[in-house]
């Protein structure tokens, strides 16, 4: 299957033994799903991936196809921009998508203009960035919606900080120990002298 | 007569005894026959993908094995194999071997936990108390070879983080001897169960037409007869140097998975026993990696597939350059099987069927959240 690909010029890039990986434009994406499903017979959609790549303003979208052999796995790449993010629904063709989509709406944020149930999947009523962005800071949200914590855990503290103040008190009690082994030391001496 | 046909929605789970974990599906019912389901989850969302993000790959690995309770090996190989593929790292034979052998015992144990479930889930009382028991003895092991019952953190970027302890393989030997006599007994109490058989023959059917096409893996997909598993298909460690069968049946129903798990049994202890006799005495169990700060993954992904006990489990990895995680994303079995199946199949399925259909299909909740 992967020869007949490459002879009809589209580019691949083999990962492994069983993966290969071909990259499209986000115009061309949906058409080149359904090329993989109707001429070159990739009939199962496993999973559809993402990730936030922040630095370049993009969102990255994975599908994985296989063939009824199931004995290679094509991913299918594309990059979207991250504000108004957008993808075609893909759930007419593949059931599973629906599921897949409407995580990936909650989670990163995309639209899926025609989806049927874009609704709640694991977070109620969640009106903070999609968490699976980059730029949520998990740490921040934690802190900030447990009333127990509005000022931050009791137990955290500054390591930097508590290092110096912990050699600080050290030095210190050293310091103390000395004067106090040198004082001693010369109050058993003064019987001597007299 | 139009008081009969008046619809009741009941929610069935969280808190249930037939719920295979923390998840809920909504049930519309006219009298005892179910006219809608929908799956709820969101109990259990502990943002494990979150939470790698922000650790490096060496703690990232303990966070792993907790993505499914029963089931935590397939998640550790997975994570060590792509951590391996993006940095480049090549294991040694003797720890490939001792990744299948731990991989084909945590089946076993699997598949006797799921015994326990799935009688449960019909009132037979006797088996999961035997089955779970049995599995025990397979966490005694477990917890000899990795320290720990449930969660092994075994499977490290490298290898295996210990080598077998001294006469391991003849214990494991003994305990194989006892499962093959054991299978007889629950084979005369529970596969050849007639109560089994009246319920679960002829429901929960999967149509092989749209199982390849859905995405459906492990015994749904091989209960109706498509004999496709990724050790076979796409194989990883030493599985292409094993023999095995792959076990399918054509009937597509929830008495079909079953009986494809019981010989899932036999086949895991002859793949163990080949283990046993093939295991290398000599050679590194962990390659030499990088240091914990300095163990970094190049800006490039993977896609990792391992067959557990319950069907093809994935995950989807990126590096960055750094030495954290860029993603990783968790598709085990249960995301298509608990919405796009479970929701199908159970319209038209009986209310009292719901927790059996379940269980056969192996839905395990933490790992549609993650």
């Amino acid at each position: 299957m992967i020869e007949k690909l490459r002879s009809l010029s589209i580019e691949i890039e083999q990962k492994n033994e069983h993966l290969y990986k071909v990259s499209v434009d986000f115009q061309d994406l949906e058409s080149t799903l359904l090329r993989f499903l109707n001429e070159f017979n990739y009939i199962t959609l496993d999973s559809i991936n993402y990730r936030d790549d922040i630095e370049d303003e993009k969102f990255c979208i994975t599908y994985c196809l296989q063939t009824a052999k199931r004995d290679h796995v094509i991913m299918i790449q594309t990059f979207i921009n991250r504000e108004e993010a957008t993808l075609p629904t893909m759930h007419r063709i593949w059931p599973q998508a629906e599921i897949m989509e409407r995580e990936m709406h909650e989670m990163l944020g995309v639209d899926f203009p025609g989806h049927p149930t874009l609704i709640d999947f694991a977070l109620e009523y969640w009106d903070d960035i999609p968490p699976l962005r980059r730029d949520f800071d998990t740490l921040k949200y934690v802190e900030g919606m447990d009333p127990f914590r509005k000022n931050q855990r009791d137990d955290n503290l500054d390591v930097k900080v508590e290092m110096k103040r912990i050699r600080a008190e050290k030095k210190a009690a050293k310091l103390k120990e000395e004067e106090a082994a040198a004082a001693e030391k010369e109050n058993n001496e003064e019987p001597n002298n007299g | 007569m139009d008081d009969i046909k008046k619809i009741v929605k009941i929610f069935h789970g969280p808190q249930h005894p037939g719920i295979t974990g923390n998840m809920s599906v909504e049930l519309d019912l006219i009298g005892e026959t179910i006219q809608r389901a929908q799956t709820h989850v969101g109990y259990l969302h502990r943002g494990f993908e979150k939470l790698i993000e922000r650790r490096t790959v060496v703690q990232g690995f303990t966070i792993v094995c907790r993505i499914c309770v029963p089931e935590p090996d397939p998640n550790e190989e997975n994570y060590a194999r792509a951590v391996e593929t993006l940095a480049g790292l090549e294991i040694s034979e003797k720890a490939k071997y001792i990744r299948t052998m731990v991989l084909e015992m945590s089946r076993i144990a699997v598949q006797f936990m799921w015994m326990g479930g799935q009688a449960g889930s019909m009132g037979l009382g006797l088996i999961p108390q035997w089955s779970v028991c049995d599995r025990d003895y397979m966490l005694d092991l477990f917890e000899e070879l990795t320290g720990g019952r449930v969660y092994h953190m075994y499977a490290f970027p490298g290898g295996v983080r210990r080598d077998i302890p001294e006469g391991f393989l003849g214990r494991l030997s003994k305990l194989l001897d006892y499962y093959e006599k054991r299978m007889t007994v629950y084979d005369n109490t529970f596969f050849d169960n007639t109560t089994f058989k009246a319920r679960a023959i002829g429901v929960g059917i999967v149509k092989k037409e749209e199982a390849l096409k859905n995405g459906y893996v492990g015994q749904t997909l091989r209960a109706c007869g498509i004999e496709r598993d990724v050790r076979k298909d796409m194989p990883y460690l030493m599985y292409d140097k094993l023999e095995f069968d792959i076990p399918t049946r054509e009937e597509g129903d929830v008495y079909a998975r079953a009986m494809v798990r019981r010989d899932e049994i036999f086949q895991s202890i002859r793949i163990l026993r080949q283990i046993i006799e093939q295991m290398p005495s000599e050679g590194d169990i962990l390659q030499k990696i990088p240091k914990h700060r300095k163990f970094t993954l190049p800006k490039n992904d993977v896609y990792i597939q391992t067959e557990s006990a319950r069907g093809a489990m994935s995950y989807y990895m990126a590096g960055d350059g750094s030495e954290k995680i860029r993603r990783m994303q968790v598709k085990g079995p249960s995301l298509i099987h608990g919405f796009t199946l479970l929701e199908k199949m159970l319209v038209g399925s009986e209310l009292a069927d719901v927790a059996m259909i379940m269980n056969s299909l192996g839905i395990c909740p933490p790992e549609i959240e993650r």
